[in-house]
């Protein structure tokens, strides 16, 4: 989904998109199958194409609200795990 | 085989639905994208998660429709999977003659799964032959060849089955100088006579998978009714019990069959391989059903 934050793309650009933004080489099949389940659950959407073999998907207003969640969870998430670690440097003597 | 073929069969070998509105794409993507056996492993994998949890689009009653008829495929699929799987059962067990010493509980427990799934197998027949009636007819009103064409291929498949199979026994009955035994029972003699089984038994696999898959495609492109694809469902689920209950007397009279000891070990694994797969196919056949009679349930609530 994080793919799709910036602009809509098709199959290929998202898999470039992705191994490029986290060294993940995904395979076609798994990226559509994430496509079809976000897809169902109205996350995403397919625009119209002139080319239906390079369809562009897009976010949804539902699709931005359910990402901007969960990255805010993962933010609060990763900002309580380096203030734990950075307390625990000292205590375990690593520091 | 050719890995980029073996790809497009795979890409193929997604459900209908998904297919339908993915498959265009994922082809594409496929043959531009880059990397060896990892893209066919992850395709593999993907096609598998496709059949086990499947994703439908649409409104609330395509959503359903789909669903039930994703249910009614598959049923019909793992039944018609289930009828070789069964006939090699009984020709480990019951053909030429029974095994000696299969008597009393487990030649009646062998028995009872026979006489359902003779049964179940006239059910499959005659609503099979109601669907297909449907199916045909409404192609034909719209003069729609793409549905007509796989539509009619099964009846022509099973006519040419048939025909190869009265061979075969015409055959038989002329190798064995008039016995009744049919030549499979008695097993080939010469390498000539295996050969012949074996292109049989293979002819007889291609028939079973091209009724199959025609079926499915002239199912899916036919786009049936809420109310008839509700029907089938309901016949799914009944196709769905009885394969629970015909596996279930397979494996009580493989079990008795291993306690007899009668058999050796190349004839138990010829009657152990249909059970594992029986009992696979009865699993994801309940499995199917559950979703689809569940998602027959919620569409009535909803409309009472």
């Amino acid at each position: 989904m994080a793919s799709l934050a910036e602009r809509a793309k098709h199959g290929y650009a998202m898999l470039q998109d992705i191994q490029t933004t986290t060294g993940y080489r995904m395979g076609p099949g798994t990226l559509y199958g994430a496509l079809a389940r976000l897809e169902e659950r109205g996350l995403i959407e397919a625009l119209e194409a002139t080319d239906p073999r390079r369809r562009p998907y897009r976010l949804t207003t539902r699709g931005v609200a359910v990402l901007s969640e969960q990255l805010d969870t993962m933010r609060r998430f990763a900002a309580m795990g380096r203030r734990r670690l950075d307390r625990g440097i000292p205590a375990l003597g690593l520091a | 085989m050719n890995p980029a073929r073996l790809r497009r069969l795979l890409v193929v070998s997604f459900p209908p639905s998904f297919r339908h509105r993915y498959g265009e794409e994922l082809t594409a993507l496929v043959s531009t994208c880059p990397g060896g056996r990892e893209v066919t492993f992850d395709l593999a994998r993907a096609c598998l998660a496709a059949w086990f949890r499947p994703s439908f689009l649409g409104d609330g009653a395509e959503r359903r429709r789909l669903r039930l008829e994703a249910t009614t495929m598959t049923v019909f699929v793992l039944w018609s999977a289930s009828t070789v799987a069964a006939a090699v059962f009984a020709r480990a067990v019951d053909d030429p003659y029974p095994l000696s010493g299969l008597r009393s509980w487990g030649w009646t427990t062998y028995q009872s799964g026979t006489a359902v799934f003779e049964l179940t197998s006239g059910l499959v027949l005659v609503a099979g032959f109601a669907y297909w009636l449907q199916v045909v007819a409404a192609a034909w009103r719209r003069r729609d060849g793409t549905v007509l064409a796989p539509a009619l291929l099964p009846p022509a498949v099973v006519v040419l089955w048939l025909a190869v199979t009265a061979g075969v026994v015409v055959l038989g009955h002329r190798l064995t100088n008039g016995s009744d035994r049919h030549i499979a029972a008695q097993g080939p003699s010469t390498l000539g006579g295996w050969l012949v089984l074996a292109t049989y038994v293979a002819f007889t696999l291609g028939c079973v998978v091209a009724c199959s898959v025609s079926a499915v495609r002239a199912l899916s492109r036919s786009r049936l009714s809420l109310r008839l694809v509700a029907g089938s469902t309901i016949v799914a689920g009944v196709v769905s019990a009885a394969l629970v209950v015909i596996t279930i007397t397979a494996v009580l009279s493989l079990s008795c069959v291993l306690m007899i000891g009668g058999i050796g070990a190349p004839d138990t694994a010829v009657a152990a391989v249909p059970v594992v797969l029986l009992v696979l196919a009865s699993a994801a056949s309940v499995a199917s059903s559950i979703r689809g009679v569940h998602a027959l349930v919620t569409h009535r609530e909803t409309s009472a």
